[in-house]
């Protein structure tokens, strides 16, 4: 197989990489925040609190958990197109819909979904990932060309698991490691990543 | 027959939660994960469904599988999947790679066409992907099943 490096777009720099604010430092986190509540989602929201107490519904967990995620989000909105954190977010409401929800799952922790933003921040990324989740509260990244495959579980603490699935004329290459984020793209190199991230999409501009 | 090893020749079938499903940034449906065949922490074996316990041809099974599984404890939710496999393929995927899985029927009180999938591998991230890619990726959509649920009788159609 040809291996073709990565180019990444971003300077590749150890970490800390990228500082992620904390939620309450941002205006735009508090203006989300607020707008929650006027919509009648008068439920607090708790940066940082675990999602994980068993003692609250599912349904509140999930709520729990999509408010903590749309905060980090909201917190380096700067980062971000309008219209990508839109789509961004309507992915979040579909994939921790409760009627939709593996009542045996954990709901995504804020510190997977803080690895993922990082994943998101440092890789130049131009298309959005698809966003799914492990069953023990982990955030999955995943892109699609063709059948070419690759899915990267977002640990707590910048830890990736990633698994590629990519076929060279008729034969199946099959990859999986895990790896601090910032040698990410050093070990997806081999395998061309910019086919998954380098495309924009159809809807995905903005 | 409970315990009995499926024929090489039959199908099962997965439920997939929608977290689990393969999609694009549009959220449109293109396979399953492989994380989707991952067991649990304390689950001795992974859950699936008997296609060839119901009768007719494949699509009343397929239909008949998809009502039984919404009749169990599962619940599936409306943008969840089913994935099914063939059981010679999952064994032969499996042997390749060293690992002597079993695919036994086990019927559950609220799931008689249950199977358990036995022996699975808790550390092997790159079969989930081959199964997901390849072996266990035909794909069924819930939303595309029509409106019902039945219970799976206690006797297999065959």
């Amino acid at each position: 197989m040809t291996e073709v490096s990565a180019s990444p777009v971003r300077p590749h720099r150890e970490n800390p990489f990228i500082a992620i604010p904390s939620v309450s430092a941002s205006e735009y986190a508090e203006s989300i925040r607020t707008a929650m509540m006027r919509a009648g989602l008068t439920q607090e929201v708790r940066p940082g609190v675990a999602v994980s107490a068993r003692s609250r519904s599912l349904e509140e967990q999930l709520f729990d958990s999509r408010a903590a995620a749309k905060l980090r989000v909201a917190s380096v909105a700067m980062h971000l197109s309008t219209a990508w954190r839109e789509r961004f977010f309507a992915q979040l409401d579909a994939l921790l819909n409760a009627e939709d929800w593996d009542r045996l799952d954990e709901p995504i922790s804020e510190k997977s979904f803080a690895t993922l933003l990082r994943l998101l921040l440092l890789v130049p990324v131009k298309r959005r990932p698809g966003l799914g989740a492990t069953s023990d509260g982990h955030v999955v990244a995943m892109w699609t060309v063709g059948k070419n495959r690759l899915t990267i579980e977002c640990l707590p603490g910048d830890v990736v698991r990633w698994a590629i699935v990519q076929y060279v004329d008729r034969d199946r290459d099959t990859a999986v490691g895990e790896t601090a984020l910032p040698r990410l793209l050093d070990r997806l190199g081999p395998y061309n990543p910019q086919q998954w991230f380098a495309d924009e999409g159809t809807e995905a501009s903005g | 027959m409970k315990g009995q090893r499926l024929p090489a020749k039959d199908h099962v079938v997965r439920y997939v939660p929608f977290s689990r499903l393969r999609r694009d940034e549009n959220d449109n449906v293109l396979g399953v994960l492989g994380l989707a065949f991952k067991l649990r922490d304390q689950e001795p074996y992974l859950s699936a469904t008997w296609l060839e316990y119901f009768p007719g041809g494949r699509a009343e099974q397929v239909k008949a599988a998809v009502w039984a599984i919404r009749a169990s404890e599962l619940r599936p939710g409306g943008k969840s999947g089913f994935a099914i496999g063939n059981v010679g393929a999952i064994l032969r995927v499996c042997a390749d790679r060293k690992h002597k899985i079993r695919i036994v029927h086990e019927p559950e009180d609220d799931n008689k066409a249950h199977v358990a999938v036995r022996r699975m591998p808790r550390d092997d991230a790159d079969l989930l992907e081959i199964l997901a890619a390849e072996t266990w990726a035909e794909l069924v959509l819930n939303r595309d099943i029509e409106p019902g649920q039945q219970a799976a009788t206690d006797k297999p159609a065959t």
